[in-house]
């Protein structure tokens, strides 16, 4: 299973994880927290970082019980044969069906930003396609191109960075105004935008050097995404007042559409395109643990390479017949509570599973 | 399936199945001249290029067989008729030895060598005949190669012959670790090609590798460097060239030092270095003879170069066709205006003017030098003004392509040059079906298809993808000699460090 | 392989079949560089145009102005009407002002400015401004000149902002305290005579305009509210005597500004507003000449004395105009939460108490005395 051949380097984690995080939640984001949170939007966003930090924990705790096994692959040793594969199908699901919404909420944002009449199934093949492209490769190849792209977010911010230009600092006071309770639900609303680092799961055997590392990696990956999300909901905090924040689904966005140089103008088209690259390389994230399920499902420790052409397809045949706003809506509600059972829930009863009956990799069962 | 493609491929005539490589039985040496003489007729086909001479060695019958069109008929009389004479009273083996003559008893074996160019001497009553090299050889001058000039630095440049290549390179290793390892490839041609590395420093899997590569040709024929290219490398659909090309003896050196291996031909002055990446195409011989600063600016303006002769003309596309909201306020009346009476779309304009120029560089190329000259010019400024004037293509699209047709000719390679000029009519038409997005997405694939790509097992993309910031010191920008402390980790060498501390004491007491 | 195959096919037949569906090619649009609204006769909206014009070939020729007037119900409405009348699709993604009739400011501008908001391809930066007047004749308006008209009211704007005389504002801008209940926007206000010329500035309660201050108090406004631009330059009376009549006076241009505001709440209902602003400032016109130690000192004191005055008519302006400028209501927000809950901020503000306090100090004065 962990053929050195295919391991990447904890370097290279770092941005495996990032760039699968930060992706379509990126622009939402503001809105949704901010309709519960208020001002306070942006301790809500670092509240949800930090509890995104206690769920990588525990993942790095189990996994760390098995270093050379994938999540699908000590789920039958764990669980027994059936349960570990039904609970092997639903993480697939899961996996696949995150990766519809991505699609789904990214053509929707194109399709009101800028190509209003473009055929969404246009939009939606493309970036499907552009994923197959990559994801038909190794995991190493997948972690050169996401270092590769990784500079979209600097320039993201650097873009956002220009707001400052006409801020007011007084919309986000006083701290605290929204109250604890409301704190702490608008961080379930920032959950969702965290996703991603459930890689870890999957990838744990593929990554070089030991599982400290591995733990270092993901803190560093998942403290970027926070930072990286905190400064973009601080920003537009700042930059709208609250009954115009009301009135903007993706403030983000239309911040930076005001902004003009000499050169450039509309930064937001400039914005969007970069944003789109994010966004793809989330959805590879997504597109490669689900085809990583889809081939265990069917041949125990089989490469994902050979699922990735199905597992495109499945989800390309979701998203086009799945296009009704309002249930894209249920869609995500249902999905930013699945995400408690994938991200921590499975994780913890495993681990639990795994301390009560003493259940470890057994050495030598690997090959 | 099998319809379609007898319906298409016009496939009239059978190939007749190629033999396994038949392997020749010797021939023995006759005693007597005349059947031998006539055996080596008879196996060349009487070609009449193949001449005989009867010398007169004394006491022995002898005549001697060369083809006239490969020999140097001085070197005739220098090798063969003045030892002879010289020696009219000594015996056949003190000839022999001044006439330099190897012995060969297998006939078949000196059909090759005669076709080389050298003579066959044989001699009434001997069970051996004599080989005598008399090859004429014309050799182009080392002159500077005309595709890769440079300003300062050495002007040598590679010739048609292995021999002086070999030496240009020898001359600059005087290294015993400098190994050369000699193929004979082709089943009809019989070409010579041979790999170069240093023993020390090149990889033992990447010399492997190379080596079973070359083996595994099988092919007839094999004429030049560039045709071997197209058997060893990765991927011969990728529009990215895997094998640098190169005519100058430096460029060879400086990678060979790195731990690289480069392969010659005979009667081809291209050397092929491997395994490369895509930025040692944006590198040239003229970084390294300025200094650090300077040669990392020009490698900046390489660079720049391939994002623009990439994506300028598909960004004006996108620009005046989808998203004119971000040109700046004051630009927008000059480009409307110019742009009002077009009457095609943009990438139609832009796909004729840019099919316009490669037209006139095509052109350019075949044209004798003056008229070639002449041909840029009027094609330049004449169509150019012109079509402007009709009305058919607008001033700003004028510019753009321009632009990129400047920017596309500055990469120091020629096929780097022609892929990016293929690669950019992708985007254009992306760029021109979905404005930003289709550039984007069709960026998104370059990129994929470059972290994809190896070359010898180097991923070609480094040092960028996979990220590895201490390359970028000779990569991406140069930095001054004595801060090169390793060499790049691509061609994983076998040793890493290059020098240790000289001329930092220096620098420091600054 | 077979799959490059496969793949390039498609994408060679989604561009067969595409009609490139959003494709708005930039030579087939009628781009508006310049718009005004006004209050019409029967309670509907007029929209009045410039549309730019290019024709002719390219180059020579200079571009004019076609302008439109249509009235309807919205924007929207008026925009679509309009699309009847010209050749061409109307496209208002690069317009450059949007202009304000009197009549209509003082009722409300966030319904016509809704469309702005709202589309995807607006530009988001365009400058706004008042007319006294109507903006028909603005627009309509012969120029001496040869520029464009749409152009000529953008470097009228831009240039008033770099000296301080208007605020730098866009539609963007002006977004954010139009909604907010603590915060309002002031934009520039333009009379037309013969020329359009900046004459102070509008100032904004929520959507609704209510009132004006001139071009000095404005300038006076800006300072206060801590906005200096690239120069500021007041001229004042400060000695009676004098033989000329231009001996009379001093011209000062702000360089640096520090500006104090607090925001005391007394009680539950008593707000007091200190406002400290202290210029430094170049003396850059002074006929008089000899500025010397004492000279100075007399007249530091003198402008800190003329400016506090004109200070307080301008908090008097904003007040009687309900134009809370300064933000003090998002101040109090954000400070006195407990207080802004209790407050009925739209009689309350007219209460709070302004005390500003401007000193001037004259600090270089050219390279002669």
């Amino acid at each position: 299973m962990s053929n050195t051949e295919y391991q990447i380097t904890p370097g290279q984690l770092v941005f495996l994880i990032t760039q699968t995080q930060i992706g379509v939640g990126l622009l939402g984001l503001t809105s949704k927290v901010h309709n519960v949170a208020k001002g306070d939007a942006w301790i809500s966003v670092l509240l949800a970082g930090m509890l995104a930090h206690l769920f990588i924990f525990v993942m790095w705790c189990l996994s760390r019980r098995f270093p050379s096994f994938t999540l699908y692959d000590y789920l039958p040793v764990l669980l027994g044969k059936y349960i570990g594969k039904f609970i092997q199908f639903v993480y697939t699901a899961y996996f696949i069906l995150v990766a519809s919404y991505i699609i789904l909420q990214f053509s929707s944002t194109f399709h009101d930003w800028v190509l209003s009449n473009t055929p969404r199934w246009i939009i939606m093949g493309i970036i499907s396609g552009v994923c197959l492209y990559l994801i038909r490769e190794s995991l190493r190849t997948i972690a050169r191109f996401f270092v590769l792209v990784f500079f979209c977010n600097i320039a993201v911010i650097i873009i956002t960075a220009y707001a400052y230009l006409h801020v007011n600092f007084l919309y986000i006071l006083p701290v605290g105004q929204a109250g604890i309770w409301k704190i702490t639900e608008g961080a379930h609303y920032a959950m969702n935008a965290f996703a991603g680092y459930e890689l870890l799961l999957i990838t744990f055997p593929l990554v070089e050097g030991g599982s400290a590392g591995k733990l270092k990696a993901a803190t560093l990956a998942n403290l970027f995404t926070a930072v990286l999300y905190t400064f973009a909901v601080f920003t537009s905090l700042i930059v709208f007042s609250p009954p115009e924040m009301e009135l903007l689904p993706q403030p983000l966005l239309y911040m930076v559409k005001a902004l003009t140089f000499s050169v450039f103008e509309r930064l937001d088209l400039y914005f969007l395109s970069l944003w789109a690259v994010v966004t793809t390389t989330s959805l590879m994230g997504y597109m490669f643990m689900a085809s990583k399920g889809l081939a265990n499902l069917f041949r125990a420790q089989s490469n994902h390479q050979n699922a990735a052409p199905y597992t495109v397809a499945l989800v390309f045949i979701i998203v086009v017949f799945f296009q009704n706003p309002l249930l894209i809506d249920v869609f995500g509600k249902i999905l930013s509570i699945a995400n408690y059972v994938f991200l921590f829930g499975i994780p913890f009863v495993l681990f639990m599973i795994s301390i009560l009956f003493k259940v470890t990799e057994v050495r030598g069962s690997t090959e | 399936m099998g319809l379609l493609t007898n319906m298409f491929t016009n496939n009239r005539r059978k190939s007749r199945p190629m033999l396994k490589k038949s392997v020749l039985t010797p021939q023995p040496v006759f005693p007597s001249v005349q059947e031998n003489i006539q055996f080596m007729q008879e196996a060349l086909f009487h070609t009449d290029d193949l001449l005989r001479q009867t010398v007169s060695i004394p006491g022995h019958t002898s005549e001697f067989l060369f083809m006239y069109t490969m020999c140097d008929q001085s070197k005739i009389r220098e090798e063969i008729l003045k030892p002879i004479l010289d020696n009219r009273d000594g015996d056949l083996e003190g000839i022999l030895i001044s006439m330099r003559a190897n012995r060969y008893d297998d006939l078949e074996k000196v059909i090759d060598l005669l076709v080389k160019g050298y003579a066959v001497l044989f001699i009434e009553g001997m069970e051996e005949c004599f080989v005598i090299e008399v090859k004429s050889s014309h050799v182009r001058s080392v002159t500077e190669p005309n595709n890769e000039k440079t300003v300062e630095g050495s002007h040598e440049g590679f010739v048609e012959s292995i021999i002086i290549n070999l030496q240009l390179v020898r001359k600059h290793i005087e290294n015993r670790n400098l190994v050369v390892k000699r193929y004979k490839l082709g089943n009809e041609t019989k070409s010579e090609a041979v790999i170069v590395y240093l023993q020390n420093l090149a990889n033992p899997k990447l010399i492997n590798e190379v080596d079973c590569r070359i083996q595994n040709i099988d092919a007839d024929n094999i004429s030049s460097a560039e045709i071997i290219e197209e058997y060893i490398e990765d991927k011969s659909f990728s529009p990215f060239p895997q094998l640098l090309h190169t005519e100058r003896p430096d460029r060879v050196i400086g990678n060979l030092l790195e731990g690289r291996v480069v392969l010659l031909a005979e009667g081809s002055s291209t050397a092929l270095i491997m395994p490369v990446t895509f930025f040692a195409f944006y590198q040239s011989p003229d970084d390294y003879s300025f200094r650090s600063l300077q040669g990392s600016f020009l490698r900046f303006i390489r660079l720049f170069s391939f994002v623009i002769s990439i994506g300028l003309p598909a960004y004006y596309i996108a620009v005046v066709s989808f998203h004119y909201e971000v040109i700046p306020q004051d630009l927008l009346l000059p480009i409307k205006r110019s742009v009002e009476h077009i009457p095609y779309p943009p990438i139609l304009e832009a796909l004729f003017l840019e099919l316009t120029i490669e037209l006139l560089r095509e052109a350019g190329i075949r044209l004798p030098g003056p008229v070639g000259q002449t041909i840029g010019i009027v094609g330049g400024l004449v169509i150019g003004d012109a079509v402007v004037k009709a009305g058919m293509v607008s001033n700003a699209m004028i510019i753009v392509v321009a632009l990129t047709a400047i920017a596309s000719f500055v990469v120091p390679s020629h096929e780097m040059s022609a892929s990016v000029r293929m690669l950019r009519f992708p985007v254009m038409v992306a760029a021109s079906l979905f404005g930003f997005f289709g550039i984007v997405y069709s960026v998104i694939i370059i990129l994929i298809h470059l972290c994809i790509l190896e070359s010898f097992g180097t991923p070609y993309f480094a040092p960028v993808a996979p990220l590895r910031l201490k390359d970028w010191k000779d990569t991406i920008i140069r930095f001054p000699q004595w801060m090169m402390k390793q060499r790049s980790n691509d061609p994983a060498p076998q040793k890493l460090d290059l020098q240790r501390s000289s001329g930092e004491e220096r620098q420091g007491n600054e | 392989m077979r799959l490059g195959i496969i793949l390039f096919a498609a994408c060679f037949i989604a561009m067969l079949l595409s009609g490139c569906w959003d494709q708005q090619l930039l030579k087939d649009d009628r781009i508006v560089y310049i718009v005004g609204f006004d209050l019409g006769s029967d309670g509907k909206l007029q929209t009045t145009t410039a549309i730019l014009d290019v024709s002719g070939s390219q180059k020579g020729m200079k571009p004019f102005s076609e302008i439109h007037t249509v009235s309807g119900y919205t924007s929207r409405h008026n925009r679509e009407i309009m699309d009847l009348e010209v050749p061409g699709r109307v496209s208002a993604s690069k317009v450059l002002v949007i202009l304000f009739g009197e009549a209509l400011a003082r009722k409300h501008i966030y319904p016509v400015l809704d469309v702005f908001y709202r589309d995807p391809r607006s530009a988001l930066n365009a400058k706004v401004a008042v007319i006294e007047g109507t903006t028909r004749d603005a627009i309509t308006m012969k120029l001496t000149g040869t520029k464009l008209i749409s152009e000529h009211y953008n470097k009228l704007i831009k240039s008033a902002e770099k000296a301080t005389n208007v605020p730098n504002v866009n539609i963007q801008f002006i977004c954010s305290p139009l909604l907010d209940q603590g915060d309002d926007f002031a934009v520039p206000y333009i009379k037309i005579a013969k020329t359009p010329s900046i004459n102070g500035i509008a100032l904004f309660n929520g959507d609704k305009m209510t009132g004006t201050l001139s071009r000095e108090e404005s300038m006076l406004y800006l300072l206060m509210a801590d906005k200096l631009s690239k120069t500021a330059s007041f001229t004042f009376e400060v000695n009676k005597e004098g033989k000329q009549n231009p001996e009379k006076y001093i011209s000062i241009d702000v360089q640096s500004i520090k500006r104090k505001l607090k925001v005391n709440v007394q009680g539950n209902r008593k707000i007091q507003v200190p406002l400290d602003l202290n210029l430094k400032v170049n003396a850059i016109e002074y006929p008089k000449n000899h500025l010397t130690k004492q000279i100075l000192d007399r007249l530091n004191k003198k402008l800190s004395k003329e400016l506090t005055r004109k200070a307080q008519v301008v908090t008097q302006k904003m007040q009687k105009a309900n134009h809370d400028g300064f933000g003090i209501g998002r101040r109090i927000m954000a400070y006195y939460p407990n207080t802004w809950k209790n407050l009925n901020w739209k009689e309350d503000y007219r209460k709070v108490e302004f005390v500003p306090k401007v000193t001037v100090e004259i600090v270089t004065h050219g390279i002669m005395n």
